[in-house]
């Protein structure tokens, strides 16, 4: 109802409003969107995740904005940094308005310069790397409207020292530069205020059996801060809950440790209880969330993970910067400026894109596991408003840590 | 000390799963000489149909079982409808078992999605025991360590007590013997394929209880296959037990000791064998 009330608002403001500049603001023609995700290989899950949250975001914001059609192409990247770019290198080639970036960090370190040279607006899931700070710093084209990798673990860390008062922590990470940027900022923050890390873990990404790494985990630590995702969650806090881990050390970890992308399939026992300093989780308490995760639960038949919010996000924040364009969408420059001034009242709280880092200034929750009707949630604790990118660190201190641990292990 | 103890179990319950998928890589290969590249996918899809059908009947040894069963069923299909027209052309049968992996990898994308599963085992293996010494270790473990042993006894008693185990080593060694004999080697060929597809679904099975199931899994799986029967000896049955054994143990004190170094202690073993004795530990040179 509220949709078809827009729309029709919409259609009346075209009609009455001025004639845009160019071509592409003639009556009735498409907004062309293109957007990159892995819809096979290793990653399909999260990319089909992030494709249903976009669809219901513009089945609920609007699939039309002053009379032009939103037409979205997705494109499969399977993964792969080299079919992202030559996808890409096609798509601008056949003329587009707004780019919804990859998913995979090496899939956005290789389109990104590209898009930048050629002036295209740019919503991007994650920023997780130096090139992407550095292109979007420069050029203004590209912005994330997901997170900053280190953002949610830098509030970790604040929380882990200062509620919980731990004061010695172990960090399991996977040996790639998500994991070093997240576990880097886990351990600047938390070293910046006075506690030590006890043990650094690096599982690499083509481990079979991750429990010989969970069983390196020192008896004697306060905590175990976590950043697995994907099949790796399932097999740590699996592996966590056989070697009797669980319930003697507490477990903290990163969103995707009990994102609703691997909960239904986590052992009930294993993951009761785990907690994670998180950007987004199903069961925050507002009436924008409990209203998604009712509409995705009756489209899909699932809560919605990380990945579905961050689809529904960046459709919501897309077509409010449309709808401030005025029907005008011929200048790139204009619009990638739209993108990032919006303010929205998302599932994951209020959204606002940072003018230093270009990525959101948002809430970070702490989650725990917990059982709600029979079914495994995860459920805020702990609240911090609007953090900004760089958490508890002075700027310059985060940029500097951000952008040595995307090249490398941190120290 | 207690570290090392339980490092060592670890990597003695991935060598019994790296044992049910190897054996029956390599049985096919002594017997048959085809490279089966779709064995590891014939392992993720036992194990993906051991999870469906334990969330339909709710027991896990069924599900073992139909697993093992199904992907018996499924090897009989393919020696019968597609290895058997290409017999002896070495690089149609690498082709077409490497184009089933992509066909089956799809279709198992199709119908479970990429998310990872993992099975579920019943009751008491879920728990955890305390070992002497206060290791704290998980019984499932334990327990596919020991079917892993037993299956092991099984296909040994098999292959070198019964009329049958005699006839599939007598094809290894000469086949065109055996056929001159008058045994029907088109059944034993398809039996031998079976028994291979058979054991890869009960690993698939057991092999998800601990290494979960999802997209690629089966390469990884295959990857240690590989490397076990080079390191062992193509074709050998004892060869696959050593070689699980080595590949077991030192791919886990690689990645609990010399993380940085641990997939160099995997492959430095497969070199020094390459170089020392091409044909693997136990493995006999060509006749």
């Amino acid at each position: 109802m509220a949709v078809a009330t827009l729309v029709a608002l919409s259609l009346g403001a075209c009609g009455e409003g001025p004639g845009g500049g160019a071509d592409t603001s003639e009556p009735g023609s498409p907004i062309k969107v293109a957007f990159e995700v892995p819809l096979t290989g290793a990653f399909a899950a999260n990319g089909l995740n992030q494709k249903n949250g976009f669809e219901l975001g513009l089945d609920t914001f609007g699939r039309e904005v002053d009379g032009h059609p939103i037409e979205v192409r997705y494109i499969d990247t399977k993964g792969d940094p080299a079919t992202a770019l030559t996808s890409a290198r096609q798509i601008v080639q056949e003329g587009v308005t707004v780019f919804q970036g990859p998913l995979v960090s090496s899939e956005s370190a290789a389109v990104t310069p590209y898009l930048a040279q050629q002036k295209v607006p740019v919503d991007d899931l994650t920023l997780c790397s130096e090139v992407q700070l550095d292109s979007w710093q420069k050029n203004g084209n590209g912005y994330s409207s997901g997170w900053s990798c280190d953002h949610p673990a830098l509030m970790a860390a604040q929380w882990a020292y200062e509620d919980m008062g731990w004061r010695n922590i172990t960090i399991a990470a996977q040996d790639f530069s998500f994991g070093w940027e997240v576990a880097g900022g886990f351990k600047a923050a938390f070293e910046s205020l006075g506690g030590t890390v006890d043990q650094a873990i690096w599982v690499p990404l083509n481990a079979t059996d991750v429990s010989s790494y969970v069983s390196q985990i020192s008896q004697d630590t306060d905590a175990v801060y976590a950043e697995m995702s994907g099949v790796f969650a399932v097999r740590f806090i699996d592996a966590y809950k056989s070697y009797g881990l669980t319930g003697a050390i507490p477990l903290v970890g990163i969103t995707q440790l009990t994102d609703q992308s691997v909960l239904p399939q986590l052992n009930r026992d294993a993951a009761l209880g785990v907690m994670t300093g998180a950007q987004y989780c199903d069961g925050i308490d507002t009436p924008e969330n409990e209203e998604f995760v009712a509409a995705y639960k009756e489209k899909f038949d699932l809560y919605p993970g990380y990945y579905s919010d961050a689809g529904y996000v960046k459709a919501q924040i897309m077509v409010e910067a449309l709808k401030s364009l005025d029907g005008d969408y011929s200048d790139p420059e204009a619009i990638a400026e739209a993108l990032q001034s919006v303010n929205i009242e998302a599932p994951r709280g209020p959204v606002e894109i940072s003018d230093k880092t270009h990525s959101p200034v948002q809430n970070v929750y702490i989650c725990e596991v917990q059982e709600i009707d029979g079914d495994l949630r995860n459920v805020p604790i702990k609240t911090f408003e609007s953090v900004p990118p760089e958490g508890p660190l002075e700027y310059e201190e985060w940029e500097a840590h951000f952008r040595h641990d995307s090249a490398g292990r941190p120290e | 000390m207690n570290q090392f103890i339980v490092q060592t179990l670890n990597g003695l319950t991935l060598a019994g799963i790296m044992f049910l998928v190897s054996s029956g890589f390599t049985l096919v290969f002594g017997v048959m000489r085809i490279t089966n590249l779709a064995h590891g996918a014939i392992y993720l899809l036992g194990g993906y149909i051991a999870y469906s059908t334990i969330q339909l009947v709710g027991n896990f040894f069924v599900g073992v079982i139909v697993a093992g069963l199904a992907m018996a069923l499924l090897g009989i299909v393919l020696e019968r409808t597609l290895i058997k027209r290409m017999r002896g052309q070495v690089m149609a049968e690498l082709l077409a078992t490497l184009g089933l992996v992509y066909v089956m990898n799809d279709l198992a994308l199709a119908v479970w999605g990429g998310d990872p599963l993992s099975l579920r085992l019943p009751g008491v293996l879920r728990e955890s025991t305390t070992l002497p010494g206060g290791i704290i270790y998980p019984n499932g473990r334990m327990f596919i360590l020991f079917l892993a042993v037993v299956i092991g006894l099984a296909l040994y008693f098999l292959l070198r007590r019964t009329r049958v185990g005699a006839i599939v080593r007598a094809g290894v060694d000469n086949k065109a013997m055996v056929s001159a004999m008058g045994i029907n080697v088109r059944l034993v060929f398809t039996m031998v394929f079976a028994l291979g597809a058979l054991l890869a679904g009960v690993g698939g099975a057991l092999g998800g209880t601990v290494l979960s199931l999802a997209p690629n899994a089966d390469a990884e799986i295959l990857t240690f296959a590989l490397i076990v029967v080079i390191v062992g000896g193509l074709g050998s049955f004892e060869g696959a037990v050593l070689g699980s054994l080595i590949v077991g143990l030192l791919s886990n004190y690689g990645q609990a000791y010399f993380p940085a170094l641990a997939y160099f202690a995997l492959f430095a073993p497969l070199v020094l064998v390459l170089l020392v004795r091409p044909q693997g530990l136990l493995g006999r040179t060509a006749a």
